[in-house]
């Protein structure tokens, strides 16, 4: 809706009407630069991911163990013909999951490292446009195991929502 | 390139062929190291069957594997790598890809490049 005021409000020029000007606290910034967040649920907590970190997002499918794997990279893959690694982010997190007696969720798939990962997440929340100014540093009493992959911060549905840095995610995966 | 096939505990591994100089049946008086110790892996319920011994590598012992399962051809370029990520883990084991024959996944596995098997000697036996 607000994007809707936003084009109908730039296609009519509303604020130079005659008339129609509104009040400098109340208008809108139609050049106010957005960004693309993916909203993720993990256990009761909500994180993002910046949009153009993230390839696609699969429904959970079966998860299969590989010589090496770790409880942080439990598995792989198989997609279109080729191997991706999946990351359990609640380890890196420690977070816990939603009670699952039965593995369920979704891979959010990276574009980030050889684009060959992806991050295994309970729930996918929404995808928004954000304006930047939504945006904002972290708070300092974030908890250490977020913070060390969380880049910024913006609310969502009253809740503190950190924005993850997936670069940072898989090189620790790698290391 | 033809491969050699082998499970345990219900993965399935594959050597390269040409790699081996020889395949002959388990016998407990020859020096040999198991496959799940070389690979970090639990030996419950490993029963050994085979033992491989890879060419150009006299001064190694001999890797045991449980029953061997097949010997047939692929093509090499069906066999994929690991993603960056799993790579590194798998590394030290000597995993470097993994080919696709119908539902299962056959883990490609080198020895020569298994930290375990390289640090060993007859004289040490590993054991």
């Amino acid at each position: 809706m607000l994007n809707y005021v936003r084009r109908l409000s730039k296609t009519l020029n509303i604020s130079r009407m005659e008339g129609c000007r509104l009040p400098d606290t109340e208008i809108i910034d139609v050049n106010e630069e957005e960004i693309k967040l993916l909203i993720f649920q993990l256990g009761e907590h909500y994180f993002a991911f910046y949009g153009q970190e993230s390839r696609e997002v699969l429904p959970y499918h079966s998860l299969v163990w590989f010589p090496g794997a770790t409880d942080k990279i439990p598995g792989v893959i198989y997609i279109r013909g080729d191997i991706a690694a999946i990351i359990d982010i609640s380890q890196f997190l420690h977070t816990s999951r939603h009670g699952q007696t039965v593995p369920r969720g979704f891979f959010i798939m990276l574009k980030t490292g050889d684009g060959r990962s992806g991050v295994w997440v309970d729930q996918i929340v929404d995808v928004l446009d954000v304006p930047l100014s939504a945006i904002t540093p972290l708070l300092p009493t974030l908890d250490e195991n977020i913070k060390q992959f969380a880049v910024s911060q913006f609310t969502y549905q009253n809740k503190v929502t950190p924005i993850l840095s997936a670069d940072m995610l898989v090189e620790r995966a790698a290391g | 390139m033809e491969i050699l096939t082998f499970y345990h505990q219900q993965q399935c591994y594959g050597v390269q062929a040409e790699q081996l100089a020889a395949i002959s049946a388990y016998s407990p008086a020859g020096k040999g190291v198991s496959f799940p110790l070389l690979m970090s892996l639990t030996e419950q319920d490993f029963v050994p069957q085979h033992i491989l011994l890879l060419k150009n590598q006299a001064a190694k012992p001999a890797i045991i594997i449980a029953q061997m399962e097949d010997i047939f051809a692929i093509d090499s370029q069906q066999v994929r790598t690991l993603p960056a990520i799993a790579a590194a883990l798998a590394a030290s084991s000597g995993i470097y890809g993994v080919y696709r024959q119908t539902d299962n996944l056959i883990w490609m596995v080198d020895f020569t490049k298994n930290t375990y098997y390289t640090s060993l000697t007859l004289a040490s036996d590993g054991e």
